[in-house]
């Protein structure tokens, strides 16, 4: 027994030494020789960018192809190897990698706190020229910076709304052109979805409004609405703790209590609120991005096609309404997504850094603003516009609301404030805000009530 | 005198050195075990050390912050940590034992059936397994669909109930994650019966015959004691992946509807990957570990016996 | 037990069989189902219970992916030595385990045992960490084999197998003077088969569903395990499921096949005719 005892100690012994001497160790690449040009010529070292990507668009492969085959006719001793991750998985993939301290030198994403708090965000002010600095349209650089520093360069800003199915707006005879110009308030979407919802002939009913439940984007898309930004302000400050909030909520409680949207909406999944408004079960989905526009097209082709059985949709998009308190067009929550740039743990060299900005520019300039036209999304850079003069994919009808949309984005607060304040809004989400939301959708707390804990928790978590 | 070939007798040996003499005794033993033990040295006990000091951290990749027992202070403070323990208990106690029953029966069943028929079963019901993880989740989640359209709905529909929820009430969620276990993938634990039963002699229900014992004597004093060893491998393993329920609530419910099916491996994982929080995570997965190894050690006593024939 | 009670059992037990076999077999179904319906432009699954149209564009579209036949063979390449290796190393393991009395077995294994339960998450950056960053062994077919080459649940699974082994046959070969090694040979192996047989498939069905691991650590399209490749076929707003039904029928086909090239073992008893006399 002894014995026992004492391999036992010896075997956990051995391997405590070791895992502390090898634990904190990292493999630095080696380091390239930045060769005999003193400050001039870039240097043509060859080197390797590392690139994780994500299906942008259904043909976004094609556009990486040509992107680099265009780059490296003009830097051929820069090879770059791409990686196209699958949405679901993808983000787990480069969360391991990240924390392993061996990240990409560029992935594809929205701008996260997180990020920088692995120290592995790379910044790229000391990169970008004012040529290109000047080519974005004001406003969307800032979608990809953090803490005042630009970590990378979006790709395309997305908007989040509302779509309609043309069909029922005009059986209930809403001018949904004046909505696309002016933007709605709360009360106009209540009383024209009094018009919109009905039971069908055939026993199911029509829903106004069908939108997800499993997670929060509705309300981040309700609270802007009701002129909150986010829970903090730019400056930090706890700000779900007015009339605001409990105004947001109880609007939200009142869409299902008064059967606007459905009663299961706490365990709708996105595709099932999808194939609700296929099957014609719902005047308007929520979130709808004016990509939408492009696929049902495409979904309409394929009923043509005999592919797929339903209904015909022509796609409406149009903007979320506002709190009456809110003037104007409303505030529009969205982001951008696009290439940020990373080093790894003890890697140091700063001729691969400056090639990293390369193929970064390369696959974010003028002939990448493909992205943004398939997507029907506003382009954000002047090249980009011009290049796709014409091109347009989306139709006449929801042009002008995308712009509008665009025009009216709401700051993204988790961007301007530090580190662990993100860090700490990030859990609020998760653990508080998710949860209450929920329970709200599934009747289980009151507005007034979700309103308190929100508030309490709030000022608990986020001072 | 010519000397005869007659060999000598052996003396007794002499001993060897006690070193010499241990090799002798169990060098084939540690050989047996080296390759798995040597590998898992590297390949699991290093990391697992690794986690254990970083449960001891602020984990971050470039400078860990050493903090000593916060993590663990944090955790015992958190209200969400102890809903997940009473989730994860509640997951595994109405699992285990029900599956096990259900495996049991199953097995025992097609036990007495003719041959082609055993294969019959045995296959339809082990091959299920190898429709991936994928597939399966998709599927359920549309059994579980909330609407009236929803198969799970449409079958107590027949009964008269209304539709239910199943994943959008916190009181329905969890047991309706329980029920996808009830119905899952048995077939595993069902050839592993079978393959113990087909392993119990013959010898010994004959003599029992001739004994004129009952058909409950037989099955407790002989199939029952028989068939431990593999009814502990499936309770102990059982307890192991139902405490680690993760995949599930991960693909079904994300924790929700209010941590209603939040499980402490949901937990680990959310601390992990969404809060970038390795350290936490660690430190929760080691309270996890130590539960299980005490739930663990209770079964071996229970199920052991070391049956020797 | 009297025929009629036995002929009851025999009832009961089919009528209740039968019933869990159609429960059970739904997702199976589906997938078969649903890989010959064309459902490209899909939002959600929902497969017809019977297609009113059958097409073969799911698989079309599944091969012309051109790695497809790829990621099969790294599935199937993978899958396979993991398995031998683990019945090569678990068997030898659990039966020292079993049925073999040294210093240290117990503590040794309840060292193993215990860290099953440790979930996986988290031992995942410091493996990872290990694998690729100090190994270096990103994109390669060891990365995605070297972990698993012997689990810990096999050995205990094995360990409880052969503990069902009577001890007598092992002490009459020791008094003829057999080797350890000759033992295990000629005695325990052939005596094991239900065991192996058991091994062999719940092996090779776990590497081949494991998707996360060879997520982590394979970069190249070519290098892709089936089910890491499956999940490509999943957009941004859609996702193929005709595809992904129909490349996960064909890869659940080489386990269906192992399975029924193995299950005659599963049912085979141990000969006691050696131990008589």
């Amino acid at each position: 027994m002894k014995f026992n005892k004492w391999l036992t100690l010896a075997l956990v012994l051995v391997f405590v030494t070791v895992a502390a001497a090898c634990g904190k160790q990292a493999e630095p690449p080696a380091n390239q020789a930045d060769g005999s040009n003193a400050g001039q010529q870039q240097d043509t070292t060859p080197d390797t960018v590392k690139v994780w990507t994500y299906p942008v668009h259904a043909a976004y492969e094609n556009d990486i192809k040509e992107l680099i085959a265009d780059f490296n006719k003009k830097y051929p001793h820069i090879k770059v190897e791409y990686e196209i991750l699958s949405w679901a998985e993808g983000p787990k993939k480069f969360d391991v990698a990240l924390n392993a301290g061996n990240p990409p030198d560029l992935y594809f994403g929205g701008m996260n706190g997180q990020y920088v708090s692995t120290g592995l965000a790379m910044p790229i002010d000391s990169y970008m020229t004012d040529e290109i600095k000047n080519d974005f349209l004001p406003g969307t650089l800032d979608t990809m910076k953090f803490g005042g520093k630009q970590y990378g360069m979006p790709l395309y800003q997305s908007l989040w709304g509302w779509g309609a199915n043309k069909r029922i707006l005009d059986e209930a005879g809403i001018d949904y052109k004046k909505i696309q110009e002016n933007g709605w308030t709360w009360d106009e979407f209540l009383d024209a979805a009094k018009k919109l919802s009905k039971t069908l002939p055939n026993g199911t009913q029509q829903y106004a409004l069908v939108t997800d439940g499993t997670s929060i984007d509705f309300l981040d898309m309700i609270t802007r609405s009701a002129g909150l930004v986010d829970a903090i302000d730019e400056k930090g400050n706890f700000i779900w703790n007015d009339n605001r909030i409990v105004e947001a909520l109880g609007f939200i409680s009142k869409l299902v209590k008064d059967g606007i949207i459905p009663k299961e909406t706490v365990a709708i999944a996105p595709q099932k609120r999808t194939e609700m408004f296929y099957a014609g079960q719902a005047a308007i989905i929520s979130k709808a991005i004016p990509y939408y526009d492009v696929m049902i097209a495409n979904r309409n082709k394929d009923i043509d096609a005999g592919k797929v059985q339903g209904e015909k949709i022509e796609y409406i998009q149009l903007p979320v309404p506002h709190a009456p308190s809110v003037q104007g067009f409303g505030y529009t929550t969205g982001g951008g997504e696009g290439y940020i740039a990373f080093t790894q743990k003890g890697a140091n060299n700063e001729q691969h850094k400056k090639n990293t900005f390369l193929v970064m520019e390369a696959l974010s300039g003028a002939k990448a603003g493909n992205s943004a036209n398939e997507l029907c999304l506003p382009f954000v850079r002047k090249s980009q516009a011009k290049e796709f003069e014409g091109k347009s994919l989306a139709k006449e009808i929801n042009i002008g609301v995308a712009k509008k949309m665009r025009e009216n984005l709401a700051p993204q607060v988790a961007l301007s404030i530090d580190v662990d304040k993100a860090a700490k809004l990030k859990q609020y989400r998760e653990q508080v805000e998710k949860p209450i939301f929920q329970a709200l959708l599934a009747g289980e707390k009151t507005p007034e009530a979700a309103a308190e804990e929100l508030k309490n928790k709030g000022q608990q978590m986020l001072r | 005198m010519k000397t005869n070939n007659v060999r000598a007798i052996p003396g007794p040996k002499a001993p060897h050195s006690r070193f010499v003499q241990f090799w002798k005794d169990y060098g084939w033993a540690y050989l047996f075990i080296l390759a798995p033990v040597l590998l898992f040295l590297i390949f699991t006990l290093y990391p697992v050390v690794s986690a254990f000091l970083m449960s001891f951290q602020k984990y971050n990749v470039l400078h860990s912050k050493w903090i000593g027992f916060d993590n663990y202070a944090y955790m015992f403070t958190d209200n969400v940590f102890w809903k997940s323990i009473k989730n994860t208990v509640i997951f595994t106690v109405g699992t285990v034992p029900v599956n096990i029953a259900i495996t049991f029966i199953l097995a025992f069943f097609i036990f007495q059936m003719k041959q082609s028929w055993q294969t019959f079963f045995k296959a339809s019901l082990y091959l299920p397994a190898v429709a991936s993880g994928v597939t399966i989740s998709l599927v359920w989640l549309a059994i579980f669909d909330p609407t009236a359209s929803g198969l799970m709905n449409r079958v107590i529909g027949l009964f008269g109930l209304d539709p239910v929820l199943w994943l959008g009430q916190s009181n329905k969620a969890l047991f309706s994650l329980m029920l996808m276990s009830y119905l899952g993938a048995h077939g595993s634990g069902i050839i592993l019966y079978l393959a113990a039963m087909g392993g119990i002699p013959k010898s010994l229900y004959e003599a029992a015959d001739i004994d004129h014992a009952s058909g409950w004597t037989k099955f407790s004093k002989i199939t029952w004691p028989l068939l431990k060893p593999t009814t502990l491998y499936l309770a102990v393993t059982g307890v192991i992946t139902s405490f680690q329920v993760f995949i599930s609530v991960y693909l079904m419910t994300q924790g929700g509807p209010n941590f209603a099916t939040t499980t402490i491996a949901y937990l680990i994982y959310e601390a992990a990957f969404v809060f970038y929080d390795f350290g936490l995570a660690s430190a929760q997965s080691f309270v996890l570990a130590g539960l299980i190894i005490l739930v663990s050690v209770i079964q071996f006593k229970y199920f052991s016996s070391d049956i020797e024939y | 037990m009297s025929k009629q009670a036995k002929l009851t059992l025999l009832a009961i037990a089919a009528a209740v069989l039968m019933l869990w076999v159609v429960i059970t077999i739904v997702p199976l179904y589906w997938m078969v189902i649903g890989s010959f319906q064309d459902s490209k432009a899909s939002a959600s699954f929902n497969p017809q219970m019977w297609p009113k149209v059958w097409s073969i564009a799911p698989y079309e579209r599944f091969f012309t992916k051109t790695n497809a036949l790829r990621w099969l063979f790294n599935s199937l390449f993978v899958s396979a030595v993991i398995t031998v290796t683990n019945l090569f190393f678990a068997t030898l393991a659990g039966y020292a385990f079993a049925k073999l009395k040294f210093p240290g077995r117990n503590s040794i294994f309840w060292v193993l045992l215990s860290t099953m339960m440790i979930p996986a998450q988290v031992t995942l950056i410091p493996l990872y960490v290990l694998v690729i960053n100090v190994f270096n062994l990103a994109d390669t077919y060891t990365a995605i084999i070297l972990p698993s080459v012997v689990t810990v649940g096999n050995i205990f699974l094995m360990k409880q197998y052969m503990s069902t082994l009577p001890t007598s046959l092992i002490h009459a070969a020791r008094i003829d003077a057999c080797s350890e090694f000759g033992i295990f040979r000629k005695i325990i192996l052939p005596m094991s088969k239900p065991g192996l047989a058991v091994l062999a498939i719940f092996t090779f069905v776990a590497n081949w569903n494991d998707f996360f691991w060879p997520l982590l650590v394979t970069r190249s399209d070519s290098m892709r395990t089936i089910q890491v490749g499956l999940a490509s076929f999943r957009f941004a707003e859609s996702t193929d499921y005709g595809a992904i039904m129909a490349g996960a029928t064909i890869g659940a086909l080489p386990m269906i096949i192992l399975f029924f090239a193995l299950q005659r073992y599963f049912l085979q008893g141990i000969t006691i005719g050696a131990v008589k006399g």
